[in-house]
């Protein structure tokens, strides 16, 4: 019965540690520091692709008009990913800020690995 | 097709023996044969020296609208300026003769070229700038206006020479090819396209209504007069460099394009145009 109960214990404490990493882990609340933590974060990942050649072009780019983004005052904006980040942070906005920022994140790393995985590469004939 | 073929071969064979005598490595020949010979598999009945017209060389259809344009080029008015610019003196009294010689006609065919005390590719358009700037003119911009005329002009003066890039046998200058080679092949941007995807893989398939055109043949006709350039200028000038079409491709893959007349493109234009290496000069040439 002891030992039964110690087993409980454990894994009441199990449960309660991986809750709490799980909030921990979840997304970041949409605040200017987080922002700015996932700006610097999506520069580092697009840096490291730049410097295989691999940048994609709606990431950084600055005459990329791929992503439109409508700020509060009814005017929308064209531009890449993270130009989008700073539009949308600028105007308040840190929920879409950080998304965009993010998707500039996951686009470097992207474009990192698919430069890296071919640096071999050569024809097929 | 087969005495094309089996001269282009010929050609290529004494090429690569002048090219060994010279000090001349011959990786580039190779791989163009390799690439000749692909496409000579992948499209039976068609003449690799046709493949000069690109897209237009698949279809007798497409064919035939290309040459009544080209009857009356879109393209000729710029070439004229471009013409008219080369041989107005500069302000010191020198000319761009005294940067290229007095053979207008011999100036294409030289370019791009690998410069050993420079450690870089050269390009025409590059040159064209240099000789500006050494002579205290302004520089041209790199991707169309007057460097394409230009560039235009000489191109339209090596029409039917033979396209004879050289690379040295010198590991630097073998380095900046395989890196142009490694761009080409490289598969780039959001769409995870290479420029051999679309041009050797897929080269004559369509995408929605358009061919694409293979990648031999393709360096031929640069600077290039594109009607999807031209509607886009008040004047149609759809007149653009070899460079300004690298940057639309990789844009159209979603790649983040390299600046014109960079490293990157230099190395590309340096494999690139060894790929049409036997074929002739017939650049400009108009494309949809």
């Amino acid at each position: 019965m002891k030992h039964l109960a110690k087993i409980a214990a454990g894994v009441s404490a199990a449960l309660l540690l991986s809750s709490s990493v799980a909030f921990a882990g979840g997304k970041a609340a949409p605040t200017k520091e987080n922002f700015e933590k996932a700006l610097a974060q999506a520069n580092a990942a697009l840096d490291r692709a730049a410097s295989v050649e691999g940048e994609w072009r709606d990431s950084r780019w600055k005459k990329s008009t791929f992503v439109k983004y409508k700020t509060k005052d009814g005017k929308t904006h064209k531009s890449s990913f993270l130009g989008a980040a700073e539009i949308a942070a600028a105007d308040g906005d840190y929920a879409s800020a950080m998304k965009f920022a993010e998707t500039a994140t996951f686009q470097g790393n992207m474009g990192y690995e698919q430069a890296v995985g071919q640096k071999n590469i050569g024809p097929r004939f | 097709m087969h005495k094309i073929v089996k001269s282009l071969l010929a050609a290529s064979v004494a090429v690569s023996t002048s090219v060994a005598v010279a000090g001349n490595s011959d990786i580039n020949n190779k791989d163009a044969m390799a690439m000749q010979e692909y496409f000579k598999n992948k499209l039976p009945g068609v003449e690799m020296s046709s493949l000069i017209h690109g897209a237009y060389a698949l279809d007798e259809s497409r064919f035939d609208q290309f040459m009544n344009i080209e009857e009356f080029p879109p393209y000729e008015d710029f070439v004229a300026k471009g013409e008219e610019f080369y041989n107005t003196p500069f302000k010191n009294g020198k000319s761009f003769a005294d940067c290229f010689g007095d053979d207008p006609s011999a100036v294409k065919a030289k370019y791009p070229h690998w410069d050993s005390k420079k450690e870089s590719v050269v390009t025409l358009e590059e040159d064209i700038n240099k000789c500006l700037t050494d002579n205290g003119e302004k520089a041209l911009g790199w991707k169309k206006g007057m460097m394409a005329y230009v560039s235009g002009y000489l191109a339209t003066e090596a029409r039917g020479q033979t396209i004879n890039v050289v690379v040295p046998d010198d590991p630097k200058a073998i380095a900046a090819y395989e890196d142009g080679k490694k761009h080409f092949y490289q598969k780039r941007g959001q769409l995870n396209l290479s420029c051999a995807d679309c041009h050797v893989y897929y080269g004559s398939s369509y995408v929605r209504s358009e061919v694409l055109s293979p990648a031999t043949g393709q360096a031929s006709h640069f600077p290039v007069y594109r009607q999807k350039w031209a509607n886009g200028s008040p004047n149609e000038d759809g007149l653009g460099t070899l460079h300004r079409r690298y940057g639309g491709c990789n844009k159209q893959v979603r790649a983040k394009p390299f600046k014109a007349q960079s490293e990157e493109y230099k190395n590309l234009e340096f494999f690139h145009t060894s790929m049409s290496n036997g074929l002739e000069y017939n650049g400009p040439a108009y494309r949809k």
